[in-house]
């Protein structure tokens, strides 16, 4: 099967810095594939790299087989990619419900429409409306993005993701900040997403990533030190001192 | 819409119908101008207010529609339709070709390349004389025509309506492109340009849209500006011009549209009453005044319309 993200030898230099060296790395489609590596270990740069907000300085990227390195971030969510950020980026000054419409008139096709009054687009209506029900918003819509809570926000984020209709979802520390009881529900969320769609993560608490990847990938310094099923990383020795430093700690962090 | 909204529109439109029959003929030229004015600055609220894209050369458009429609009726054809649609068109094909490299930029960087493109289209205004006429302008252009007669536009007060009539129609299509979907993907510009593209929009085609959109507007009264003086130069197309319509809408209200129409009306009405009590100094006085107005209406005329609606509503 074509897998759904293939890197090859992919990496971003900064002057001298390789934020992310040399990774190469497939992502199977309807896997859950998490990322993980210590602060600073080039996470966030390579999911940009993926992303296209960023532009690779080598290396090939091919999205479910069509090569897409130098594809700008637009198309590659024309493509089916779609993805949340660290930190929410939404459209504060508009309700939740005009952000989801925002995403989904797109979608549909009905975006560079400049006649007809939004209200005419009832197929966007409906489906904004599902969306917000989805990730739990449903009685939020009339709230300004800028104004909801935290968490909501976080979800709201899902929302617009999701509505792009994405094979693969690339997010991005969904649940920092999220209190335990938000991250949970959160969780539940996730983990009710349809199982064709692939999902990649990056996630620091170690809870969520075992509980959910059937992937894990480990970043340290811009490299790729190990990539396997859970079962493997939780003993690997290289990742263990990625993120601990030499030492035996390694039980504290996947069991606290 | 709610039925107090449809009464008072249909009362605001009476009024401007019936406004020549009251007003005397200095007037109703001085409301001419402040339909066409305004229009042009609600054009550029379309960018300002609606895109958050700060354009300080739209002035440039409305000079190049006024002289599209000048030289069109001066070496080609006196029919008002055939001027407006070929200012529009021309203004258009002017936003397009600087509008692609201004889109790439935004914020500040937005601001000063259309200052550049604005003051280099009145500076080719100013300079190519055997085109333009230099800085005495077009002159002597002949009056506009209706169904191939010349004497339905001649006169003062039908020359008013006709205004009216084109004020309405590019007012309803600025209307309509802001409450569209194109309209919404807008607002999603203003607010979080970055985000749109991670949704698959091609931030920069919707921008150059909405500066096209917005210029051939500017362009579209450009032309009724030149149709009624018969009389255009580059003076009307200064950076002045420019920063006049933003001041328009900042006093009557960003993002309403009616509020740079509202803001242009004020402006031309306190202008006028100025100059006349304090000659050369009413500029000084003008600035006062619109200090005084922001001061007070943070929201611009309109926002403070809907607060004192507010307050009766209770």
């Amino acid at each position: 099967m074509t897998p759904a993200l293939e890197l090859e030898n992919v990496g971003r230099r900064y002057g001298e810095l390789r934020a992310v060296d040399s990774v190469t790395l497939a992502v199977e489609p309807s896997s859950r594939h998490a990322l993980i590596g210590p602060n600073g270990a080039g996470k966030s740069t390579l999911f940009h790299v993926i992303s296209g907000a960023v532009r690779p300085t080598s290396g090939r990227i091919r999205f479910f087989g069509t090569t897409v390195t130098r594809t700008s971030a637009h198309r590659r969510t024309q493509l089916g990619m779609g993805r949340t950020f660290q930190h929410s980026s939404l459209f504060d000054g508009l309700t939740a419900r005009e952000n989801v419409a925002i995403a989904v008139q797109r979608k549909l096709g009905h975006a560079p429409n400049p006649v007809l009054p939004t209200g005419r687009f009832r197929d966007v209506d409906a489906r904004s409306e599902q969306l917000l029900e989805l990730v739990g918003l449903a009685d939020f819509g009339d709230v300004d993005a800028g104004s909801l809570s935290y968490g909501h926000q976080r979800q709201l984020e899902i929302a617009l993701a999701l509505a792009t209709e994405p094979r693969l979802l690339l997010l991005d520390e969904p649940t920092a900040g999220m209190s335990r009881d938000e991250a949970h529900r959160f969780m539940g969320l996730i983990g009710s997403l349809p199982q064709e769609l692939t999902l990649m993560i990056v996630e620091h608490d170690m809870d969520i990533v075992f509980g959910l990847a059937t992937v894990i990938s480990v970043l340290d310094a811009g490299r790729l030190i190990a990539s396997g099923p859970p079962e493997d990383s939780r003993g690997s020795a290289a990742v263990q001192e990625a993120y601990l430093g030499p030492g035996d700690r390694m039980e504290q962090l996947f069991t606290a | 819409m709610t039925r107090t909204g449809i009464a008072v529109r249909l009362a605001a439109l009476a009024l401007l119908v019936a406004a020549p029959v009251v007003l005397d003929t200095y007037r109703t030229f001085l409301l001419t101008e402040i339909l066409i004015f305004g229009l042009f600055a609600a054009s550029l609220d379309l960018l300002l207010g609606y895109s958050g894209l700060p354009s300080l050369g739209h002035g440039g458009y409305f000079g190049v529609g006024a002289y599209a429609a000048g030289l069109l009726a001066l070496h080609a054809t006196t029919n008002a339709f055939a001027q407006i649609l070929v200012a529009t068109g021309v203004a258009a094909g002017f936003a397009i070709v600087t509008g692609v490299f201004a889109v790439r930029s935004r914020g500040v960087y937005f601001l000063m390349l259309t200052l550049a493109f604005g003051q280099l289209l009145w500076v080719l205004a100013l300079n190519w004389s055997s085109l333009t006429g230099g800085s005495n302008g077009i002159f002597g252009i002949p009056v506009a025509t209706l169904a191939g007669s010349s004497r339905w536009l001649a006169a003062g007060d039908h020359f008013y309506w006709y205004t009216l009539c084109s004020f309405l129609v590019g007012y309803a299509l600025l209307k309509l492109v802001v409450l569209s979907p194109f309209g919404r993907a807008l607002a999603g510009i203003r607010e979080n340009e970055a985000r749109m593209g991670s949704l698959g929009y091609n931030v920069p085609l919707y921008k150059l849209a909405a500066f096209t959109i917005a210029c051939s507007i500017a362009g579209y009264a450009g032309a009724l500006a030149c149709q009624q003086p018969k009389y255009f130069s580059p003076d009307g197309m200064s950076f002045d011009v420019s920063a006049v319509a933003i001041v328009a809408i900042v006093i009557g209200g960003q993002r309403t549209l009616i509020g740079a129409v509202l803001g242009s009306a004020f402006y031309y009405v306190v202008r006028d009453q100025l100059s006349d009590l304090l000659s050369s100094h009413w500029e000084l006085a003008l600035g006062l005044v619109f200090v005084l107005v922001v001061y007070l209406l943070p929201d611009g005329l309109v926002g403070g319309a809907r607060r004192l609606q507010r307050r009766f509503a209770r």
